[in-house]
């Protein structure tokens, strides 16, 4: 038979592939079964590699049907016990159920692939000798050749080997047939039937040609068997002309129990079908086991409609085949298959409210068109409300035909994590919730791939091997749970796993070495946000590459696809406790809910989804809100600096301001934060600039300024896109609405802060905005300020050396300086005329009292302060009391490894000098400079003896000799003795060995062979010990290193080089010893 | 034994019919008493030639199998010749060739 009309092509295409879509998790489920087999659920996959079969035996689709025929083989040996479905077997079938697929969809040229290799794995299988010979029982139970009582005819004795014979039940008469030939047509994915028609009587009578029947039967099936039953028209003498001729026929056909009676029209009592293991079973029985499957009763109608809504993506017009009405009784199957369909199954009950709503909008046009006629206002207003109210529900109906459940995208990934699974040699349970939730139909089909990506990601990174897992007290077994939930008109879906979690640490170690961020960067980031470095172009931690991810692509694509959905990410993770991908969508694309703003004369859309929070800050508080941090605007929300973009800026328009008549004004600020004097610029650029108010009490308002008005107030909406969050600045704030979501034109896709556009209600186009792309366009990182300082390896420092922070400062043009940032409170920026001299000390007024003031050159010899209009004051707090080092620009902070010499250029006020940005860089010793300068701000302590009397003895463990130097000097100055260790396990050796002696350890963190954190831990942990108590000395105080080190039990925490604080809490920890 | 012989070459008097072209329900009443007659003559062997046979149906079909059981219920044989294709095709669907001779055209 030769391939047949298109329709009745597609139709099968259809079927095939949703049977597909079932197969799929029905072998994992047979696999997981294991020797105990579901037989139902054998059964079904049997049927539905069977049915795939039939069509394509009837089409002519000689690939599909040999691939099928060979699964059959071995679904059939599974079902009868014959083979036990292992993975090995599962995995086989799961690849034909693949390459199935692929020819299905590519049915037109199927008959062309190669698809020997498939069929020869099948084939090894099917013919290897059984794994277990069938037990006798199992061969007993097996119905194969009916008693003589059935078969209503002695011949069983005499049949030869290879023959059956089978009969009506009622033992009427029976049919020899060849084994050979019933399992070849089986093979054939044919159904068998043995059917007795009365010829004249139910076929004559009927008007029936006897040959168009036997037409129809050999165009629908082949007939195995037939037999007259020639006693039935009797004889002529006798009989007359014959009124019966019975005709026995054993038929196999592509058609189903349920559709076998259109052939015949017979009395269904007279069908028998012929099950797989040779017994026959009442039609009526066959057919209700049919039903069982999903697909038989979905009457397919189809029906050109047209999209009816603009959809952000072109959508063309679509094909929507309708499931009648089945009632109650079934669920529509979740099973088509996650790929791109160009047809989808609508509810009857939905076309028909569809219907109903297209009605009452006509009537309403009536009415319309009559009030217009009339000129009658109430009727007008009347059927405008209707036409409102219609439209409403039309919209909602017509949405819900597009809404798709979310189980298509889920029901592939038990087969994508058990492939992955077995690959990498983990366990892993995937629990799937929410499959039910509906998602517009462009959403579903885009989001297959981040979420397949993020699947793969758990089962890849997230989940540890078993070993591992039993290692870290975890069950073997990982989970891995997708789900899919409403919340606040957004679906939510979760992807999260049990595994090892994300390290944010390592993430941020990764980004650093690919030059992503720097190490400054990374020290200022908080956990959740060195994890949302996932997210960059570029990054990837797998430690090996496999053939799953670590490509260093895929993360980043994630994000931008769905950032192009309108959706949102973000990750929770927890080391050791695994991780949680939330992504949020929008319902739909079409219509979204969003804020209206704007700006200059425009207005412009916000998706909602992209919103945090709506913010004003009065006029009067712009000051104390909105900063500089560089050139960057930032605004303090509730302790954390948000970045601030102007849109009027990002997109160029002219801004605009409310003046105090109502009027809008040109904007001519260039600093949020300025005020529309132009004097003393400098003052206001200052990062404390609520703190100068005392100076700048002297500079006159204009009491009509505008920041006096409530209407100049700064509005700002809070955008985030999951893992960037900023705040954009706009003229006005205006409603929030529904809006339709139209396509931008051709011309205008290349526009990156524009997602599209959309029509208000006064007939103006709004563009809808693209909250990443504005950020990008405003060139904001999450990582924000990419700083121009990197991270330097100089003077041929070890491997090993600290990472220092420092603020780098100059006293003159000639001179570089240094000091170790930890120490600095604060910068601040002044005149020079804000310096008073009194006698030989300078001071300066700040915050109401007088801070002193002290200049290196008062105490080392270097250059003189260069006299410049405005100076730099470093503010330190050195034993409770603040003093400031006057410097000049300019400014920088680094982290850097820079190997100090602590000998060359070692001079009072100074402690040495590294090479920094090939400059010869001068370490300040702000300790000894002030001691110098104020000899009576640091108190002497008493030392602390230990039990024996003695001055009590210190381990202090350091790699760098510079820092070994100062610090042991520091406590060599209060009169403790000192060991000292190169790095961790030194310290630990010669704790070992003097353990009697030491009474307090003071510890680097960042040291080879042994860190800090692992020294401290090896001591809390040792009884001998536990109880001395550990100081840490840091330059990256991080607060997650902090919590890290308080978690192992260091007692405190503090910066390197803060002689101080060390001092004191020595002191502090030798006393409460 | 002659005797023998000469009453079996009696008995193995052949009959030829040649029905029109339809043996259907419409025609089936003449065609029976043809049939009849035939059958009553004690033949041992009926050729029914179809030559211009062109329709049959379901009770057509039913007078030739009643008649073949007529004659063999009389030790006789039927035989069918000259069976177009398209008629012969349908017989061997209905497996007729099982119980009658059918020699095709």
């Amino acid at each position: 038979m030769s391939i047949q009309d298109d329709e009745t092509l597609q139709m099968y295409v259809e079927e095939s592939l949703e049977h597909l879509a079932d197969i799929e998790n029905d072998f994992l489920a047979i696999e997981e079964a294991g020797a105990n087999i579901d037989e139902d659920l054998v059964n079904k996959v049997y049927r539905a590699a069977h049915s795939i079969k039939g069509g394509a035996g009837f089409m002519g689709l000689t690939k599909i049907k040999d691939l099928t025929h060979e699964m059959e083989n071995i679904l059939g040996k599974i079902r009868s016990k014959e083979m036990i479905p292992n993975p090995e077997i599962i995995n086989i079938l799961l690849g034909a159920s693949d390459l199935l697929q692929r020819l299905i969809n590519d049915v037109d040229s199927s008959n062309d692939m190669d698809i020997s290799q498939q069929l020869d794995a099948l084939k090894t299988i099917s013919e290897a000798p059984d794994q277990e010979p069938p037990s006798i029982e199992t061969l007993q139970k097996t119905p194969e050749i009916k008693d003589d009582k059935d078969m209503g005819s002695g011949e069983s004795d005499l049949l030869s080997p290879g023959i059956k014979s089978l009969a009506f039940p009622d033992g009427k008469f029976a049919i020899n047939v060849s084994e050979d030939l019933i399992s070849e047509a089986s093979g054939d994915g044919k159904s068998i039937y043995i059917v007795e028609i009365d010829l004249i009587h139910e076929l004559q009578a009927k008007e029936k040609n006897l040959f168009a029947f036997i037409d129809d039967l050999n165009n629908t099936g082949s007939i195995l068997e037939a037999r007259i039953k020639e006693d039935a028209p009797g004889n002529l003498l006798e009989d007359g002309i014959p009124e019966h001729l019975a005709f026995l026929i054993l038929f196999a056909s592509i058609l189903k129990p349920n559709d076998i009676n259109m052939l015949f029209e017979i009395d269904p009592e007279n069908i028998y079908f012929l099950m797989e293991d040779l017994t026959l079973s009442n039609l009526d029985e066959a057919m209700i086991e049919k039903q069982q499957e999903p697909d038989e009763e979905i009457i397919e109608t189809q029906i050109q409609t047209e999209a009816i809504i603009d959809q952000p993506e072109v959508i063309a017009p679509q094909m929507v085949s309708v499931e009648k009405d089945t009632g109650p009784t079934k669920e529509t199957s979740p099973a088509a298959a996650a790929t791109v369909e160009s047809s989808l199954r609508v509810h009857v009950r939905l076309l028909d409210s569809l219907m109903n709503l297209a009605g009452e909008l006509v009537l309403s046009r009536n009415q319309l068109l009559q009030a217009i006629s009339s000129d009658d206002q109430r009727v007008f207003e009347v059927a405008s409300q209707r036409i409102d109210m219609i439209t409403s529900e039309l919209q909602e109906a017509i949405m819900l035909t597009r809404m798709q459940p979310i189980g298509n995208v889920f029901n592939k990934f038990p087969r994508v994590v058990r492939d992955l699974a077995r690959n990498l040699g983990k366990e892993i349970e995937l629990i799937l919730e929410g499959k039910e939730v509906e998602l517009d139909k462009t959403i579903i089909e885009a989001i297959s791939d981040p979420l397949t990506h993020l699947v793969r990601n758990s089962v890849d990174h997230g989940i540890e091997e078993p070993r591992i897992r039993q290692k870290n007290g975890k069950l073997t077994t990982g989970t891995v749970l997708l789900k899919a939930y409403h919340e606040a008109g957004q679906v939510i879906i979760e992807i999260s796993d049990d595994g090892n979690g994300i390290d944010g640490r390592k993430l941020a170690d990764s980004a650093i070495d690919k030059g992503l961020i720097t190490k400054e960067q990374a020290t200022n980031m908080t956990e959740n946000e060195k994890i949302q470095l996932i997210f960059m172009p570029g990054f990837s931690t797998a430690e090996k590459l496999t053939d799953v991810s670590g490509r260093g692509v895929g993360m980043d694509v994630v994000k931008t696809n769905l950032d192009k959905l309108g959706g949102v990410v973000d990750i929770k993770s927890q080391v050791g406790e695994g991780s949680r991908f939330r992504i949020k969508l929008p319902l739909t694309l079409a219509i979204i809910p969003s804020q209206i703003i704007a700006v200059g004369k425009e207005r412009y859309a916000i998706p909602q989804v992209n919103m945090e929070e709506l913010l004003r800050i009065p006029a009067d508080k712009i000051k104390e809100r909105i900063e500089k941090v560089g050139d960057a605007d930032v605004v303090r929300l509730r302790g954390n600096l948000l970045p601030l973009i102007r849109l009027a800026d990002v997109i160029g328009i002219e801004r605009t301001f409310m003046n105090h008549k109502e009027e809008q004004e040109d904007d001519r600020r260039k600093n949020i934060a300025d005020r529309r004097s132009r004097q003393n610029i400098n003052i206001q650029e200052d990062e404390n600039q609520s703190d100068q108010t005392s100076s700048l009490q002297h500079l006159s308002r204009n009491p009509k300024d505008r920041r006096y008005h409530a209407a100049s107030a700064i509005n700002i909406v809070v955008v985030s896109n999951g893992i960037l969050k900023y705040g954009l600045i706009v003229d006005q704030l205006l409603d929030s609405e529904e809006i339709v979501v139209k396509p931008l034109g051709r011309n205008l896709k290349h526009c990156q802060g524009y997602a599209g556009a959309t029509i208000m209600g006064d007939g103006k186009v709004a563009l809808i905005l693209d909250v990443p792309g504005l950020a990008r366009m405003a060139q904001l990182t999450s990582i924000e300020g990419k700083s121009k300082s990197t991270i330097e390896t100089q003077g041929g420092a070890k491997g090993h050396d600290d990472l220092q922070s420092l603020l780098i400062f100059r006293n003159s043009e000639e001179e570089q300086f240094s000091v170790p940032l930890g120490l600095v409170s604060r910068i601040e920026k002044i005149a020079h005329n804000d310096i008073e001299e009194l006698g030989s000390k300078m001071v300066m007024k700040y915050r109401g009292e007088t801070l002193p003031l002290v200049c290196i050159n008062d105490v080392a010899d270097v250059h003189p302060l260069a006299k410049t209009e405005s100076h730099l004051v470093i503010v330190f707090n050195l034993a409770g009391k603040e003093i400031g080092l006057l410097a000049t620009s300019p400014l920088d902070a680094m982290t850097l490894t820079a190997k100090f010499d602590d000998s060359t250029l070692k001079q009072p006020g100074i402690l040495g000098s590294a090479i920094i940005n090939d400059h010869t860089t001068l370490m300040v010793d702000i300790f000894g400079l002030v001691e110098i300068v104020n000899p009576d701000w640091f108190a002497d302590r008493e030392v602390v003896k230990d039990s024996g009397g003695e001055a009590s003895s210190i381990l202090y463990a350091e790699d760098s000799t510079f820092f070994r130097n100062q610090v042991k000097g520091f406590m060599e100055d209060d009169g403790y003795k000192v060991i000292e260790a190169e790095d961790g396990l030194i310290a630990w050796d010669l704790l070992e060995k003097h353990s009697d002696k030491i009474s307090l350890i003071v510890t680097d963190i960042e040291m080879p062979n042994m860190d800090g954190f692992d020294l401290s831990a090896k001591i809390k942990k040792d009884d001998r010990f536990s109880h001395l108590p550990i100081i840490a000395l840091t330059t990256l105080a991080s607060e997650e290193d902090t919590a890290k080190g308080k978690a192992l039990g260091i007692d405190d925490y503090l910066i390197k080089l803060d002689r101080e604080k060390l001092r004191d809490s020595i002191y502090k920890h030798l006393q409460s010893k | 034994m002659g005797f023998y012989m000469a009453k079996a070459k009696k008995k193995t008097k052949n009959k030829v019919m040649k029905p029109g072209k339809d043996i259907t329900s419409s025609k089936a009443k003449s065609i029976h008493n043809k049939l009849i007659k035939v059958v009553e003559q004690k033949i041992s062997k009926l050729t029914l030639d179809f030559s211009n046979v062109e329709n049959i149906d379901a009770v057509g079909l039913g007078l030739i199998i009643a008649a073949n059981n007529s004659l063999n219920r009389n030790d006789a044989d039927l035989i069918l010749k000259n069976v177009p294709d398209k008629i012969n095709n349908l017989f061997s669907s209905l497996r007729l060739d099982q119980c009658i001779k059918i020699l095709p055209a």
